[in-house]
């Protein structure tokens, strides 16, 4: 028989409750509360000697941290935990591509990774939104207390109430630093790729561009230069796989368009429309003659110098429309085993050749309002597969699978594409995307690049510009 | 009458010709506003775009630029020029930043404009000085104007910004 003294019952009965408070608090605190503060603390213990270790914080020029923050903070804007967490942007002075987030929120990206990223807010967002995903599924934090032997019930009692002791806070910021040159796992990095992406797209960004990140970094993997961001993670091609497979859940399932609608659309919005055999300068016409073998092909007048060339030689070539903004002609070429839809500069030159499909058949090739995507049909016997490309990336998706289409045409914003299947008109969503457009910006401050002034002599009706000799001032 | 009024109409043509004969009209390409420019000074297809006109003068570092900016929350020209001088004196703005002048209140074709003389260290190793004015349009829309030349020849080029203000018409 054992006999408790009444101090001894007053102890376990203590120890009871507290364990009972405890886990009686651990929802409430996991979702905002002790355990954000904790974590915040873990993190913001590891900040000093990983800014350290970047070089330092880097300034960027007013104008560019601007632009910066609003990509930032659309995708804040989109988290769940921005109402726990303070989630922060610091550039580091580094070279290196690379970008990561602690946990409680802190992100950071370095310079060199901004400067290669900065005309593309949709990659941006992509490195951006892989961050905060992490931070949004705690993968830091997890695999702190984990390591650490933190997360097991038993210990919660003994461990939860000294969260907030420093030694525990900074025991917890050292093993942090440990485990983020580790990385925080495969699954982790797969989760976060995918989450990241749906940020970007609810924040206003293109999914595709994390697949255009990921062609990004394959491309420079393969050069002499070690991509150092995501060293730590899967393979960059696997991931694209799976970052390219989501792309088509950003677009509807087609929906049939009433036939009042179509008319009035076909009717009124398509006469606006750029004659895509006319360059935008309308300098360039281009027509498809018939020639040689049953060939047809590419010949363009170009009125300025009152003259035709045909352009890609003898190349059978089937389709051309030059894109609204000028920069490209796309033509749909017959090769001897496959057809491929090329991209030609301004003067007929080929500058990508940018889709080769074999075994296929390829048809109404047309452009967006931007001139930045290229949607056409793909026959492969069986079906017909309506692809969207985005030019002059990698990056495309498969919107629709069907039996037939027939004809295509980018709806409105070109946010949408209305296809014919030869019976009724159906319109496909894509994801809405916006402009990074920056609340009160601050006036450009240019500085002259002088050496790029042509001489200007005057002699009288004739005006000479002598091109400068090149020195860098 | 007429012979009184031609001595006036006289000095007035001798006040509008120079203008005629040495500067061209600019209409910016948004059809917002219209001034005129020194004839040698040249317009600069890179980096001007729609919303950014960029004039380079006859020296190495005089140049006048025009920008339309928005959307720009502040209701009072001062306070936006207050903003962006904060801006560009602060960390990631201009490096070696003094301002030169106060703020002041100005008028540029008849809308409420504030401007301010600033200098900092230029890429090429010298002192370039701005003025820098800025008026709020309607629908959140700014435009600013921005002569800017090095420290030894911007009093010279200032007087290019007198023309370019005297002459500036709104187009709306």
């Amino acid at each position: 028989m054992v006999v408790l003294t009444r101090r001894a019952v007053y102890k376990w009965a203590s120890a009871a409750c507290l364990v009972l408070v405890v886990l009686g608090s651990w929802p409430a605190a996991a979702n905002g509360g002790f355990m954000d503060q904790f974590e915040r603390r873990v993190g913001a213990g590891a900040v000093p000697e990983l800014v350290k270790a970047y070089g330092g914080e880097y300034e960027l020029p007013v104008w560019e941290r601007q632009w910066l923050d609003e990509i930032f903070h659309r995708l804040v804007s989109v988290t769940s935990r921005k109402d726990v967490i303070p989630y922060s942007l610091t550039v580091l002075n580094s070279p290196e591509l690379n970008a990561f987030a602690l946990p409680g929120g802190f992100v950071f990206i370095t310079r060199g990774l901004f400067r290669h990223l900065q005309g593309n807010p949709h990659m941006l967002a992509a490195v951006l939104g892989h961050e905060l995903a992490h931070v949004e599924l705690k993968h830091g934090i997890n695999s702190v207390l984990r390591q650490l032997g933190m997360t097991v019930l038993v210990e919660v009692g003994v461990i939860w109430l000294d969260l907030a002791n420093a030694e525990v806070v900074r025991v917890a910021s050292a093993t942090l630093l440990q485990l983020l040159r580790l990385g925080w796992g495969r699954e982790a990095e797969y989760e976060a790729d995918i989450l990241g992406q749906k940020l970007a797209a609810a924040a206003g960004f293109d999914p595709a561009g994390a697949v255009m990140l990921m062609d990004y970094l394959l491309s420079i993997e393969s050069d002499e230069h070690p991509a150092d961001i995501f060293s730590t993670h899967p393979p960059s091609a696997q991931r694209r796989t799976r970052l390219s497979q989501e792309l088509a859940n950003f677009w509807s399932n087609p929906v049939k368009l009433d036939e009042s609608t179509i008319t009035k659309v076909l009717r009124d919005g398509r006469k606006c429309e750029p004659d895509p055999r006319k360059d935008l300068m309308g300098r360039f016409t281009v027509e498809l003659r018939p020639g040689a073998n049953g060939n047809t092909a590419l010949v363009v007048h170009d009125s300025q110098l009152g003259e035709e060339r045909k352009w890609l030689g003898d190349q059978h070539v089937r389709e051309a429309a030059w894109s609204p903004n000028g920069q490209y002609l796309a033509v749909i070429v017959d090769e001897v085993y496959s057809q491929g839809v090329w991209l030609l500069d301004r003067y007929g030159r080929v500058a990508h050749k940018w889709r080769d499909h074999s075994g296929g058949e390829l048809s109404c090739l047309q452009w967006d309002p931007a001139g930045e995507r290229l949607v056409y049909v793909l026959h492969d016997g069986r079906s017909a597969k309506l692809v969207v490309g985005y030019v002059p990336e990698r990056a495309d998706v498969v919107i629709y699978s069907g039996d037939a289409v027939e004809e295509v045409f980018w709806w409105e914003d070109g946010s949408s594409v209305a296809f014919y299947d030869g019976i009724q008109w159906h319109l496909v969503r894509g994801p809405q995307t916006a402009p990074v457009v920056v609340v009160n910006p601050v006036p450009r401050v240019l500085e002259r690049r002088s050496f790029l002034s042509p001489t200007i002599e005057r002699d009288g009706d004739t005006i000479r510009l002598t091109r400068p000799q090149l020195a860098i001032p | 009458m007429i012979r009184l009024m031609a001595p006036v109409l006289v000095l007035c043509l001798a006040a509008v010709v120079p203008v005629c004969a040495d500067y061209t009209v600019f209409v910016d390409p948004t059809g917002l506003f219209q001034t005129s420019i020194p004839q040698e000074w040249v317009y600069q297809t890179q980096p001007s775009s729609d919303k950014l006109s960029v004039f380079y003068g006859p020296g190495s570092y005089n140049l006048v630029y025009f920008e339309v900016l928005e959307p720009v929350t502040y209701a009072d020209p001062h306070e936006y020029l207050d903003y962006v001088i904060t801006q560009l004196q602060g960390p990631g703005g201009l490096e070696g930043f003094r301002l030169e002048s106060d703020l002041e209140e100005m008028d540029l074709g008849g809308a409420a404009a504030a401007g301010t003389v600033y200098s900092f260290s230029a890429g090429a190793g010298h002192r370039q000085w701005e003025c820098l004015l800025v008026v709020l349009l309607d629908e959140s829309r700014a435009v600013s104007v921005t002569i800017s030349d090095a420290e030894e020849n911007f009093a010279a080029t200032r007087q290019v910004l007198q023309v370019v203000l005297d002459e500036w018409r709104w187009l709306f």
